[in-house]
């Protein structure tokens, strides 16, 4: 037999399940024999749930699609954080002559297992100057342009891909995305599936000497420039690769 | 040092489905570079969000803009996401500021109970039941949006968004009995208006 009938608060409560289980066990009771208090009930349920019900003008919205093209999106002026850009005819120039040289013995597998020379991701590094482009080998001078090209044959093709240096001190130098202005926050670039594709732009930083690590990373998903840098900091970059590729190419910077 | 040592792509794991992965999982796939399990998490969120934001904003068309600009900032906590069970008040709490930043934008021009006045009306077709509930779920639109935001925001974030009290104190960083007292003193004044609108 209940005291008191129930006030909204005591309602709302057992709904929420914020009453002890005696009165709760009371309540339910009582609104099951109070025709007043199982309305007043219902009302208060009826609006709850109008409150949770998702419209179908709501559930019927994707966002999926234009989610990623905001994510990809590429800035609208694109900055550089490297000293010199040349870009256009002598790039293309430069550009197109990389790929002569390229043998398939440069192609070496993760590990000592067999491979595929077919499936393989990863990217190369050039030095252009008047001449043309040159493979790298391991030294490079501070002052040295840049290029790159990258291959892309993995089973599943990486979709984006980012290149960066990171030297001694653990200062980040961005190749691709490029960037200038620190208010930007650029997404890896798009990739497609290829055996080569040459990259561009000839890109020279003011590099310090010493050891120099570039990286390339292949993913699925486009990555931001700050997360790359965050990661780097916290020596965290394998996980943003756990399912993409993660390539590092030592190199020494010489005056 | 030979350049070019090339890396090939391990395959995805599909050993579960992407629909079975928990929020936290899915996080770490997407942090993995697993494009697809980011898109998981955006379908399994993407309605209760965007109605969240329809009400916060009375509108449809700028609650699905505050929940894009939702997702793609969630995207970049992807990196630092710390796997604690706590997506939901994260995805939440970014989704209040856009809808807050939405509704000062928004404000000198419109006002979303003019908009709701002005909202078409149902097509005709619809049976008398449906009728009636989409007109119970319009006038608790109406009065949600009479609400003050404080009051609003905690109740559409229990009951559409549907987040425990502990999320939302989490969300909105005040305390759960603060949750508990503006949940209450929301619904109480809630009721007012559609109890004179039942009439």
């Amino acid at each position: 037999m209940i005291r008191r009938e129930p006030t909204d608060e005591e309602l709302l409560a057992m709904l929420e399940g914020e009453l002890t289980s005696s009165r709760a066990g009371t309540i339910d009771t009582h609104v099951h024999t109070c025709a007043s208090c199982r309305a007043r009930l219902d009302a208060l349920q009826g609006t709850l749930d109008s409150i949770a019900t998702i419209e179908p003008e709501s559930a019927s919205i994707d966002l999926v699609g234009a989610m990623w093209e905001r994510i990809e999106q590429p800035a609208l002026n694109p900055r550089r954080s490297f000293g010199a850009v040349a870009l256009a005819l002598a790039a293309a120039t430069a550009a197109l002559a990389i790929i002569l040289p390229v043998s398939r013995s440069d192609f070496r597998p993760k590990s000592g297992a067999a491979h595929r020379s077919d499936r393989w991701t990863g990217i190369r590094i050039y030095r252009a100057d008047e001449d043309g482009a040159h493979p790298v080998d391991r030294r490079i001078r501070s002052d040295d342009y840049l290029l790159f090209s990258y291959a892309n044959l993995a089973e599943r093709p990486a979709r984006h891909l980012m290149i960066f240096g990171v030297d001694q001190s653990r200062a980040v130098h961005w190749y691709y995305p490029a960037h200038l202005d620190p208010g930007q926050d650029p997404t890896s670039i798009r990739i497609e599936a290829a055996p080569s594709r040459e990259l561009r732009e000839k890109i020279r930083h003011d590099l310090p000497p010493g050891d120099l690590t570039i990286h390339a990373l292949f993913t699925e998903g486009p990555l931001y420039v700050s997360m790359v840098e965050s990661a780097v900091a916290g020596g965290r970059l394998d996980d943003l690769t756990a399912s993409g590729a993660h390539q590092k190419l030592h190199l020494e910077v010489a005056r | 040092m030979a350049m070019g040592a090339l890396l090939e792509l391990p395959r995805p794991d599909d050993r579960k489905a992407r629909e079975e992965r928990d929020d936290d999982e899915l996080m770490l796939l997407a942090r993995a570079g697993v494009r697809s399990a980011f898109d998981t998490l955006v379908r399994r969120h993407q309605g209760r969000v965007i109605e969240t934001a329809k009400k916060q904003l009375g509108s449809v068309d700028m609650a699905k803009d505050a929940a894009q600009n939702a997702f793609v900032e969630l995207y970049r906590y992807v990196p630092k996401y710390d796997p604690q069970g706590k997506l939901k008040p994260l995805l939440y709490r970014i989704l209040l500021n856009q809808c807050r930043m939405a509704h000062r934008s928004r404000r000198r021009f419109f006002d979303a109970r003019q908009r709701l006045a002005h909202e078409p009306e149902p097509p005709p077709e619809l049976p008398d039941a449906d009728l009636i509930a989409r007109e119970r779920r319009r006038q608790v639109e109406r009065a949600l949006l009479v609400l003050s935001p404080k009051l609003r925001e905690v109740v559409v974030l229990r009951y559409t968004g549907e987040l425990s009290h502990e999320e939302i104190a989490r969300a909105l960083d005040i305390p759960i009995g603060t949750v508990k007292s503006r949940l209450f003193e929301g619904v109480r004044k809630l009721r007012r208006p559609l109890e004179r609108g039942d009439r």
